[in-house]
């Protein structure tokens, strides 16, 4: 069962005391794709790791479900929510499957033994990403692509119902950038919800189901790809240089806006 | 820490090795020790053996004459210590270079070896009347005890102080902790040099004091070896509760939250182990530095960065490195053997600069 996730009211500075997030609502509910985009500095990746309860906001409160995400325990929390970072930072004598083994901890009884059901959820989420054939290949030799599918590889493995996912197609081609969308969909369309933080506006509007707009620490629109992806919406935050249409095909089988950034002349 | 390549050996191999090799360097060290001849056979060394730990109804062979029995334990408790003390020292660097995330952090970093001087060096002045007279009557049986309890509450004491100082509420930062440590190290070098230099004047005094400070493996007794073992058992007991943990550690501290990793409990586990044996290690034997540093370095580059090896296999490495290294001193240099802490001074100064040597290029990028 997937549980919705609310934010409310969130206030967060760092220790400089420039205030990063100003009274953030924010509700993801069951079977959502969510797209969180602002410009640089809004307070998106801020956002994310106060919604995995990595930070503490300074005022206000996030709950999963009906529970408030500071009561519940490490490893009751990793079981409800996973953050798939950005990148990853590891030492690179480190095999695909051990990192993504990684995932399965909150799992673990008592001596973090794994157990068969663990080995086969590591072995799904490794299918899933493709990257089966890979798995014992270290981080060092792989690709930022490679890399990037690993990390969204250990966030399967977690079970996690929700998943907060930081720009998961920053260092992505092309193709690997669909891909990687096609995958949170098939995942929230079988029972997981998902916020992603994408500064590709295209691939928000094609796959999503509902756009936030993050613009210097408040949501300053939230609503539908046809909603969101307007002039009048968008100007304020990106400024003028946006060139604005529509393709009739979309991966929900209805027509979705698409925004290119072109110096107007 | 650089660790791209692969491993070079499969740590089954030094699960392996180490453990014999470990039983060759004690039966060697109680066969060539030093101070007089040893047993003569492998069965009067055997009978010794089983009769130092109180088993002499199993020995093979008659027991031995009292003057050989006494070499026989004396050189078997040395071995042991060096060993316990090595690998106490070896996972205790182990456990905080991982905590750190940083191959150059070592028991040093907390102030557990400065902490232990100070403590010890307080001890001896106590020991030498210039404390209350009351303290004076409990060394007189063993002279030794002062010192070694001074310098363990020391070594955990400032370790604790180090923690605290590090923590912002209830959170520990590693970097403060590193920045604290050092900070913490030059307190109290200062305070050290302070009592040598208004104890200068009193030969006895100054002289215990710079003996202290180079280690000590002689005239150690079961009592030593058993303290060790239960340090050790201690900080074993905390390892598997570490291993996974701080391996999810390597992709740094939030990140391991995020897969449930309790990661102020885990700080606290590892810095308390960490910091327990490299105090008994320390009360037992005196200041014995950088093999905290040097095993599980040499471990990681061996058998690559996952705790559930690098952490045992420290214990067992730092075990043999300690002791090899005294048992080849023993081969090599009889009588003139130089002091543990001073024989590993030298090389792990010699180890620290291959180090930056070898990582020069990324030190310059910094």
């Amino acid at each position: 069962m997937v549980k919705p996730l609310e934010a409310r009211k969130i206030e967060f500075a760092y220790e400089s005391d420039v205030p990063i997030l100003r009274g953030v609502d924010l509700r993801l509910d069951p079977g959502e794709l969510l797209a969180l985009i602002g410009p640089n500095g809004a307070g998106k990746t801020t956002l994310i790791r106060v919604l995995a309860g990595i930070l503490g906001a300074d005022a206000g409160d996030v709950h999963i479900g009906d529970r408030s995400l500071a009561a519940l325990s490490t490893r009751d929390r990793a079981r409800d929510v996973a953050l798939v970072p950005q990148e990853l930072r590891l030492p690179g004598d480190v095999t695909v499957e051990t990192f993504v083994e990684g995932g399965r901890y909150a799992h673990l009884g008592f001596f973090r033994r794994a157990a068969l059901e663990d080995r086969q959820a590591v072995d799904r989420a490794l299918d899933a990403t493709e990257l089966t054939e890979l798995r014992t290949r270290r981080l060092a030799e792989m690709s930022s692509g490679q890399r990037q599918r690993v990390l969204m590889a250990r966030a399967m493995a977690q079970q996690a119902r929700t998943l907060l996912v930081d720009e998961p197609t920053a260092s992505l081609d092309a193709r690997h950038q669909i891909q990687t969308f096609e995958l949170l969909l098939d995942l929230v369309r079988s029972d997981h919800s998902a916020l992603v933080i994408t500064h590709e506006l295209n691939l928000a509007s094609q796959f999503a189901t509902r756009v936030a707009l993050l613009h210097e620490g408040r949501i300053a629109a939230t609503g539908t790809p046809v909603e969101i992806f307007r002039a009048d919406v968008l100007e304020p935050v990106y400024g003028p240089d946006l060139h604005y249409g529509e393709l009739a095909t979309s991966p929900w089988n209805e027509p979705r806006p698409f925004v290119v950034p072109w110096k107007r002349g | 820490m650089k660790l791209d390549r692969p491993p070079k050996i499969p740590a089954a191999v030094l699960f392996g090795a180490l453990p014999p090799a470990l039983v060759l360097l004690v039966l060697g060290s109680v066969r060539y020790g030093s101070s007089g001849a040893g047993p003569e056979s492998l069965t009067a060394m055997l009978a010794g053996l089983l009769a130092a730990f109180g088993l002499d109804a199993l020995a093979p062979g008659p027991p031995l004459d009292s003057t050989t029995q006494a070499i026989v334990e004396l050189r078997l408790w040395r071995a042991l210590t060096a060993a316990g003390v090595g690998g106490a020292l070896g996972v205790s660097g182990a456990l905080l270079q991982g905590l750190l995330r940083n191959g150059l952090a070592s028991p040093t970093i907390l102030g557990v070896n400065a902490g232990a001087s100070l403590g010890a060096s307080i001890g001896i002045i106590l020991m030498g009347g210039y404390g209350p007279r009351l303290l004076l009557g409990l060394t007189e049986q063993n002279p030794s005890v002062l010192p070694a309890v001074f310098a363990f509450l020391g070594a955990l004491g400032v370790s604790f102080l180090v923690l605290t100082l590090a923590s912002h509420g209830s959170r520990v930062s590693v970097p403060t902790l590193l920045l604290v440590g050092i900070a913490m190290n030059t307190c109290l070098g200062g305070l050290l040099s302070a009592i040598q230099s208004l104890t200068l004047e009193d030969y006895e005094l100054s002289r215990a004091i710079i003996s202290w400070n180079f280690g000590n493996l002689d005239d150690k007794s079961a009592t030593h070896v058993l303290i060790l073992a239960v340090g050790l058992l201690a900080t074993s007991l905390t390892l598997p509760f570490l291993a996974l943990e701080l391996d999810l550690f390597r992709g740094g501290e939030e990140d391991a939250e995020a897969v449930g990793v309790h990661a102020q409990r885990v700080k606290i586990l590892a810095v308390g182990a960490a910091a327990l044996s490299a105090a008994v290690a320390t009360a037992v034997a005196g200041q014995v530095a950088f093999v905290g540093l040097i095993v599980p370095h040499v471990v990681r580059l061996l058998v690559g960065s996952s705790h559930r090896s690098l952490l045992p296999l420290s214990i067992l490495g730092g075990a043999v490195f300690l002791l090899g290294a005294e048992f080849a001193q023993l081969v090599l240099l009889g009588e003139r053997a130089m002091r543990p802490g001073v024989l590993m001074s030298l090389l792990g100064g010699l180890f620290f600069l291959a180090l930056l040597l070898r990582n020069r290029k990324e030190l310059q990028s910094w």
